[in-house]
C-alpha cells in the first residue's frame, strides 16, 4: 500500500513539476516549431491537439520505460550503438502509441470530430515533445511513475504554452508593433520573457 | 499641422509616470543617506539611458521626440531603485536597455507592452548576474563611486528567511530601512508615505495593492517559514507568525512593489474583480516563488507571470458577468 | 543594380524569395523551422559546426528516400515512412558524426537524436510532396546551408556575449551578457536576429523597387 502511495506521489511530483519547472517549451524549447505552426495556423485546433498530446504521452510513456530499462541495457554502453538507436526506439514507441490511439478514435468514439483527431495525430505524435520526453525519462533512468508523471506533465505544460502563447497573439497582432518584429520574432522574445519567469522556478540549466 | 511635428497633450495616463518619479526621489533620497552618492549616480545613469533610448526609438520610427511621456524614465530610475546600491554601472544600463527596448519598444511603445517592463528588466539583471543582484553592502557605508573591491557585500535578509532564520533586524531599523537589501525598496515608512500620495493623486490602485498584501500576508500567516509552526493552526503560535508577517512584508520589495509596480496602467487588468483576482494570484505566486524559486526574491517574475493571463483575466471576468446578467434577465 | 533585373525582381518578388531559401525565404526566420536546437544548443561555435554537420547528413536523406518509396506506401503512411526514414538514417549519421567530433558530440544532449523529429528535417505534414527529385534535392541544399547560416551567425553571437569566445578562444574576458548561452537568451537573441533579417529584406524590397522605377 506504500509503495503504491509513493509512486502515486512521485506520479504526481514529476507532472506538477514537468508543467511548471521543467515545462517543454520554456525550459527546453522541445516542440517550439510545432507551437509557432499551432499559435499561427487558426485551423488547427490546439485544444484537440493537446489532448492527443497528453493521450500519446501517456501511452508512448510506459513503452519507453520498457525500453530503458530491460532492452537498452542488453546493447554494450561502450559501443556507439546503444546511442545511435535510441532515435529508433523511441520513434517506434511513439508509433506503437499513436496506433493504439488510432484504433480508439476509428473504433471506440463516434464523434463528429474523429477526422480531425485522426488528421492531427500524426502531429501530435511525431514531433519533438514526445521524442524528448522519452529521450529525458530514458536518459534520467525514471521508474515506470515518474515516466508517466513526466510524460503527462509534458504534455499539460506544451498545451499550457501553446495556450499561453495564442493568448498573447492579441497584443502581439497590433500594428503598433514594429514591422521588423511582426511575427516570428515579437513571439520568440515574448515566449523568451515567459522562459525567463520559468527560470526563477529552476534558476539553472537543466540536465538535457 | 504635421502629425510628425505635432506633441500630443499630456494625459492621466503621462501623469502616472511622473508622478511615479516624484515619489521615487524620497526613496532615492533614503538610498543616498544610507550608502553616500553612489544610489544617486546609478540613479542619474539609468534615467539618462533611458531618456536615449527614448530619442533614438523616436528617431529610428520617424517620431517626434515627446517630451511629456516619461515612461521610460520612470521605469529605469523604479528599476535602479530594486537593486543593490553596489551594482555596477554597466550592469544597470544593461538592465534598463532590457526594459526599454525589450519590455517595451519591440511590442509598440507606450501602452503596447504585455509585460511590466521593470519586471522583465530586473528579471534579465537577476538571471544575467544573479551574484551581484543579491549581494548588498552594509546601510550606513558610504559606497565608494567606481571602485567597490574593498566593500565587503552580505545576504539580504531574505536569506536568513529562507534558511529557517530570522534576520537580526530591530523593528524601527526594519521601518527605516536600516538593513541590507536594495537601495529603494528597504525604507517602508517612505514608501508607504509615497503610496499614500499616489494614492490621493489616483495613482495608485488600491483593489489590486491591498488585495496583493493581503494575499502575501494570508500566505505568511498561515505558511511562515520558520521551524515546524506552518503545520500548526492558524490560531497557534500567534508571535511567531506575526513576527514572520513583520519580516516577510517589509524585509524585501513587497511593499515597494505593492506601490510602485502593480498599479501600472498597461499591464494591470482593467476591471475591478479581475483586478482582485490578479492582486490576489500575484500576491501567492509571489510568495510560493520566495519559499521554493530560486532566488529570495519573485515579485518580478510572478507580476511577468500574471500579466501574460491579465487581458484573459478581464475577459474570464467580462463573460461570466454577462452570463450571469442575461440569466438574470432571463429569470425576470 | 541593373533596372532589368530591378525590374523583373520587384514583379516577380515573391517567387525570387521562394527560390532563395538562404536569405530571403530562410527556413528558420520564414518559416519558423529547427528551432528547438537553435535556442538550446546553438550557444559556441563549435555546437554550430555540429549540429550544421548533423543536418547536413540527415536532411537530405530524409527528404529524397521517403518521396521514392511515397508510392509503396501511400499518403497516410507518410508521416510515419518519413520518421522511420529518419531514426534510420540517423544511425549511420551518428556514427559519422562521432567519428568526426568524438566526445564533443555528448554536449549537444537530447536535441541530436531529436532531429529525427524536427520539422526542418521531417517537413511539416501539412505540406504534400509534390515536387521532383532535383528540385526536392535543391531545397534541402537550399535549407541546409540557411540553416547553417543562421546556427553559426546566432552560435558565435552566443558564445561571444555569453564567454567572450569565438569558436573556443577568448577574444575578451568582459562578459556582456551571460543569460546568452541560456534557452531564454536563445528565445531573445533568435527574436532580435529574426527581427534585423526581416529588417534586411524590407530594406532589400524597398531597394529593388527604387531602383526598378529609375528611368536611366
Amino acid at each position: 500500500m506504500s509503495t503504491v502511495f509513493h509512486d502515486v506521489s512521485l506520479f504526481l511530483l514529476y507532472a506538477v513539476l514537468a508543467v511548471f519547472a521543467q515545462n517543454a517549451i520554456f525550459t527546453r524549447s522541445l516542440g517550439v516549431s510545432r507551437m509557432i505552426a499551432l499559435v499561427e495556423e487558426p485551423s488547427l485546433n490546439s485544444v484537440l491537439f493537446g489532448g492527443l498530446l497528453v493521450a500519446v504521452q501517456l501511452l508512448a510513456a510506459p513503452f519507453g520505460w520498457a525500453y530503458a530499462t530491460y532492452l537498452a541495457p542488453l546493447i554494450p554502453a561502450s559501443t556507439l550503438i546503444r546511442a545511435a538507436v535510441r532515435p529508433l526506439a523511441y520513434i517506434l514507441c511513439s508509433f506503437l502509441a499513436m496506433g493504439i490511439v488510432w484504433l480508439v478514435l476509428e473504433h471506440g468514439i463516434r464523434s463528429p470530430r474523429c477526422s480531425e483527431l485522426k488528421m492531427l495525430l500524426p502531429l501530435a505524435t511525431l514531433n519533438c515533445c514526445v521524442l524528448g520526453t522519452l529521450l529525458i525519462s530514458g536518459s534520467q533512468h525514471y521508474t515506470l511513475a515518474q515516466s508517466l508523471g513526466f510524460g503527462l506533465g509534458s504534455a499539460v505544460g506544451y498545451l499550457f504554452a501553446v495556450l499561453l502563447v495564442t493568448e498573447a497573439q492579441r497584443r502581439l497582432r497590433t500594428d503598433a508593433i514594429p514591422p521588423m518584429f511582426r511575427g516570428l520574432p515579437i513571439t520568440l522574445i515574448y515566449t523568451g520573457i515567459l522562459a525567463l519567469a520559468i527560470y526563477s522556478v529552476t534558476g539553472h540549466m537543466l540536465n538535457v | 499641422m504635421n502629425k510628425k511635428n505635432r506633441v500630443p497633450a499630456p494625459d492621466a495616463g503621462a501623469r502616472y509616470y511622473s508622478d511615479v518619479i516624484l515619489c521615487c526621489i524620497p526613496v532615492l533620497i533614503m538610498s543616498v543617506f544610507f550608502y553616500g552618492l553612489r544610489p544617486l549616480f546609478l540613479s542619474f545613469a539609468a534615467v539618462v539611458t533611458g531618456n536615449l533610448i527614448d530619442r533614438l526609438m523616436a528617431f529610428l520610427r520617424d517620431r517626434r521626440y515627446d517630451p511629456h511621456e516619461h515612461s521610460s524614465e520612470c521605469f529605469a530610475l523604479v528599476l535602479a531603485l530594486m537593486m543593490p546600491a553596489s551594482v555596477p554601472y554597466y550592469a544597470v544600463v544593461v538592465a534598463v536597455l532590457a526594459c526599454d527596448l525589450l519590455g517595451k519598444e519591440v511590442f509598440g511603445g507606450v501602452g503596447c507592452y504585455p509585460f511590466h517592463p521593470v519586471a522583465v528588466g530586473y528579471a534579465i539583471a537577476c538571471a544575467n548576474w544573479p551574484d551581484l543582484m543579491f549581494r548588498f553592502p552594509q546601510p550606513m557605508t558610504r559606497l565608494p563611486l567606481y571602485d567597490l573591491s574593498q566593500v565587503p557585500l552580505i545576504d539580504g535578509a531574505d536569506m536568513a528567511l529562507r534558511n529557517g532564520g530570522l534576520p537580526s533586524v530591530s523593528s524601527l531599523d526594519l521601518l527605516l530601512g536600516n538593513f541590507t537589501g536594495p537601495m529603494g525598496s528597504t525604507c517602508v515608512l517612505v514608501i508607504l508615505a509615497c503610496g499614500l500620495l499616489l494614492a490621493l493623486r489616483k495613482d495608485l490602485d488600491l483593489v489590486s495593492s491591498c488585495s496583493f498584501l493581503a494575499a502575501c500576508a494570508v500566505f505568511v500567516w498561515l505558511f511562515p517559514r520558520l521551524g515546524g509552526v506552518s503545520f500548526g493552526l492558524p490560531w497557534q503560535n500567534l508571535g511567531v507568525r506575526l513576527t514572520m508577517l513583520r519580516y516577510e512584508l517589509v524585509a524585501n520589495s513587497v511593499i515597494f512593489s505593492a506601490v510602485f509596480l502593480l498599479s501600472e496602467p498597461v499591464t494591470r487588468p482593467k476591471t475591478r474583480q479581475s483586478r482582485i483576482i490578479y492582486g490576489v494570484c500575484l500576491g501567492v505566486l509571489t510568495m510560493l516563488l520566495k519559499y521554493h524559486g530560486s532566488r529570495e526574491t519573485g515579485v518580478a517574475f510572478a507580476l511577468i507571470i500574471m500579466n501574460a493571463l491579465s487581458s484573459w483575466l478581464d475577459r474570464a471576468v467580462m463573460l461570466l458577468t454577462a452570463r450571469k446578467e442575461a440569466r438574470r434577465l432571463e429569470n425576470r | 543594380m541593373k533596372i532589368d533585373k530591378a525590374r523583373y525582381i520587384a514583379e516577380n518578388f515573391d517567387d525570387v524569395c521562394a527560390k532563395d531559401r538562404v536569405f530571403l525565404n530562410n527556413p528558420v526566420i520564414f518559416h519558423s523551422l529547427g528551432i528547438a536546437p537553435l535556442v538550446v544548443m546553438d550557444t559556441s561555435g563549435r555546437n554550430a559546426l555540429m549540429l550544421f554537420a548533423a543536418v547536413l547528413l540527415l536532411l537530405p536523406i530524409v527528404r529524397v528516400v521517403p518521396m521514392l518509396l511515397m508510392e509503396h506506401f501511400g499518403e497516410k503512411a507518410r508521416p510515419m515512412l518519413v520518421c522511420g526514414v529518419a531514426a534510420l538514417a540517423y544511425i549511420p549519421v551518428y556514427f559519422i558524426l562521432y567519428f568526426i567530433f568524438q566526445k564533443n558530440l555528448l554536449s549537444l544532449g537530447i536535441y541530436l537524436p531529436m532531429l529525427v523529429c524536427e520539422p526542418l528535417v521531417i517537413q511539416r505534414f501539412e505540406h504534400t510532396l509534390d515536387a521532383g527529385i532535383s528540385q526536392t534535392v535543391r531545397k534541402s541544399i537550399g535549407f541546409t546551408l540557411g540553416y547553417g547560416l543562421v546556427l553559426f551567425v546566432l552560435g558565435l553571437v552566443r558564445e561571444f556575449l555569453a564567454l567572450g569566445q569565438l569558436f573556443g578562444v577568448q577574444v575578451t574576458k568582459l562578459l556582456f551578457f551571460p543569460l546568452a548561452s541560456t534557452p531564454m537568451g536563445g528565445f531573445i537573441l533568435l527574436g532580435l536576429l529574426a527581427a534585423v533579417w526581416q529588417y534586411g529584406l524590407i530594406r532589400y524590397k524597398k531597394y529593388v523597387n527604387m531602383e526598378a522605377k529609375r528611368t536611366v
